[in-house]
């Protein structure tokens, strides 16, 4: 019997994403959140208080942090929007079109943060 | 050549496409597992919306005054300060550390090394989950203190 | 069997199917006595034996090793030779026949899918070039590490239990599924096996290992500790490898 053999997939590219995401998830997203929660009960302004208008203008203003800041930011996009559309595959719902809303959502989402990154950046200085 | 008749007539059960999940607990756990991955993308929603609203900020101005830093602070004391989203927060809080022990959980069937190159002794899973449990107590007491000590 | 009995009965249904004279499956539901070494499998012989001659239900060995029983007891999969009746002391019982395969009749259904996918990915050692000309009298080496490596993959019995408990193969019967993939990986990690170009492809695949979403149910249900579900982890791990691989050096 002749074979026809199966196309590869390109799903590694995403599962490589989304494995590394998710690991930023678990060892990082906890203590972010903290921040999160610490900020908003706290109520703070342009110089005292969590995540303060001040604290947050030195982090965007180094490269460094800020390059950081992008990839958890990058990664988090790619893994929870992996995760969603294979959720929405899980629902019965298998199309290109969750595909292309998913995966272009992450690249809008990651994309966006970056320039708005790099924009704060160049106002900044 | 006898005629033999065939009575074959295989039933198809119905796929529940959208339900199959309600039928045990142990698919129960997967689907709240994988949706997770909603707080997640809350989590940078948020973030985004803060970025966003920190580049509207009047940032030439020097040093920021509460007019031209107010884009950022309305996300500061009234988008997180919002009770809503405070709750929202500390679910997704909650939800993240469900993600991580799940996570953590399946780490070591991904993961299969040996002891040495002689030995038919494997990596011990709690070798595994332990450094994984240790990196995230690490990097927690590190973005904390980081966080604290900036401000 | 008789004397043994103390008295204990539980309250056995079974889903029936006659394809010659039903249109969809029925249950029936029978008293059956047992003791504490009962397996389910015995209580069905009980039945066919005393109330139901008709039902038709697989199984050869009784002891875990042929894959034959492979059913759902209690919407659970499980070999009815290796659960037994005193671990639902108290309960109702269930049996149906395995899930997410067509019934042919009773508790039979056709595997002939997870045979012709376990079929597919050759599921036997194809020598390396450099080995095509051994001769028949001199063997492989093996150290015991490289055979503790696959040993685990290897003893799947074909139950068809990890298909059963698997929802993707439920949504998408194209998933080649938990055993086969399994099995794929085990010839793959055989150090004396130089198939592995043969069976990429099938791994590679969106309906390879790239339809798992580690559900992990595959691995909870295995009679036999198999744990396919982390033989799939590691098989998306060498397809994601290849697929680096390749992209930075294409093939010829």
């Amino acid at each position: 019997m002749r074979q026809f053999l199966p196309s590869r997939s390109d799903e590694p590219i995403y599962w490589l994403m989304f494995g590394a995401g998710g690991m930023v998830a678990a060892i990082a997203l906890p203590s972010l959140l903290v921040l999160l929660i610490v900020a908003g009960l706290t109520a703070p302004d342009l110089t005292s208080g969590m995540l303060n208008f001040s604290q947050i203008s030195g982090l965007l203003g180094n490269w460094f942090l800020s390059l950081i800041l992008f990839g958890i930011v990058f990664l988090l996009c790619f893994y929870s929007l992996h995760r969603i559309h294979h959720s929405s595959h899980d629902f019965g719902i298998h199309s290109k079109i969750t595909f292309f809303m998913c995966y272009g959502l992450a690249a809008a989402l990651a994309f966006g943060a970056l320039a708005l990154q790099i924009l704060i950046y160049c106002k900044l200085f | 050549m006898s005629e033999v008749k065939s009575y074959r007539k295989p039933y198809n059960p119905p796929v529940h496409a959208a339900t199959w999940w309600t039928q045990n607990s142990f698919y129960k756990m997967y689907m709240l597992r994988e949706l997770t991955a909603v707080t997640a993308l809350f989590f940078v929603l948020e973030i985004v919306l803060g970025l966003f609203l920190f580049a509207m900020c009047k940032l030439e101005v020097q040093p920021a005054t509460a007019e031209s830093a107010a884009p950022y602070l309305w996300w500061l004391q009234n988008f997180l300060g919002n009770p809503i989203i405070l709750v929202l927060n500390v679910i997704t809080l909650f939800a993240q550390l469900f993600h991580a022990v799940t996570w953590f959980n399946l780490m070591p069937k991904a993961v299969r090394v040996f002891m040495n190159k002689n030995s038919t002794e494997r990596l011990p899973e709690y070798v595994v989950k332990g450094s994984l449990y240790l990196a995230t107590i690490g990097a927690t007491v590190v973005i904390l203190v980081f966080a604290f000590a900036t401000i | 069997m008789e004397q043994t009995l103390n008295n204990k009965t539980m309250k056995i249904t079974v889903q029936r199917y006659r394809p010659e004279q039903d249109e969809k499956p029925w249950e029936q539901t029978f008293d059956v006595p047992y003791h504490n070494e009962t397996s389910v499998l015995e209580a069905l012989f009980y039945i066919k034996d005393n109330f139901e001659p008709s039902l038709s239900f697989r199984w050869s060995c009784r002891m875990a090793v042929c894959g034959s029983c492979g059913m759902m007891v209690n919407g659970v999969p499980h070999l009815a030779c290796k659960t037994f009746l005193r671990d639902y002391e108290g309960k109702d019982m269930k049996i149906e026949p395995l899930a997410n395969f067509p019934i042919e009749r009773d508790l039979v259904v056709d595997l002939s899918d997870l045979i012709e996918k376990i079929e597919r990915i050759k599921p036997y050692i194809i020598p390396a070039p450099k080995d095509k000309n051994m001769p028949l009298t001199k063997s492989f080496k093996q150290t015991p590490q490289q055979m503790e490596a696959y040993l685990q993959f290897a003893q799947c019995i074909n139950c068809g239990c990890c298909y059963a408990a698997c929802p993707q193969y439920k949504l998408n019967p194209k998933f080649i599924g938990p055993a086969a993939l399994t099995l794929l990986y085990r010839y793959n990690i055989d150090n004396r096996d130089g198939g592995q170009k043969l069976r990429l492809p099938f791994l590679n695949a969106e309906e390879g290992v790239w339809s798992c979403t580690f559900v992990g149910y595959c691995s909870e249900v295995c009679p036999k500790s198999v744990d396919p579900s982390s033989a799939i982890q590691l098989g998306k791990k060498m397809s994601a490898t290849d697929y680096v691989f390749k992209m930075i050096k294409p093939e010829e």
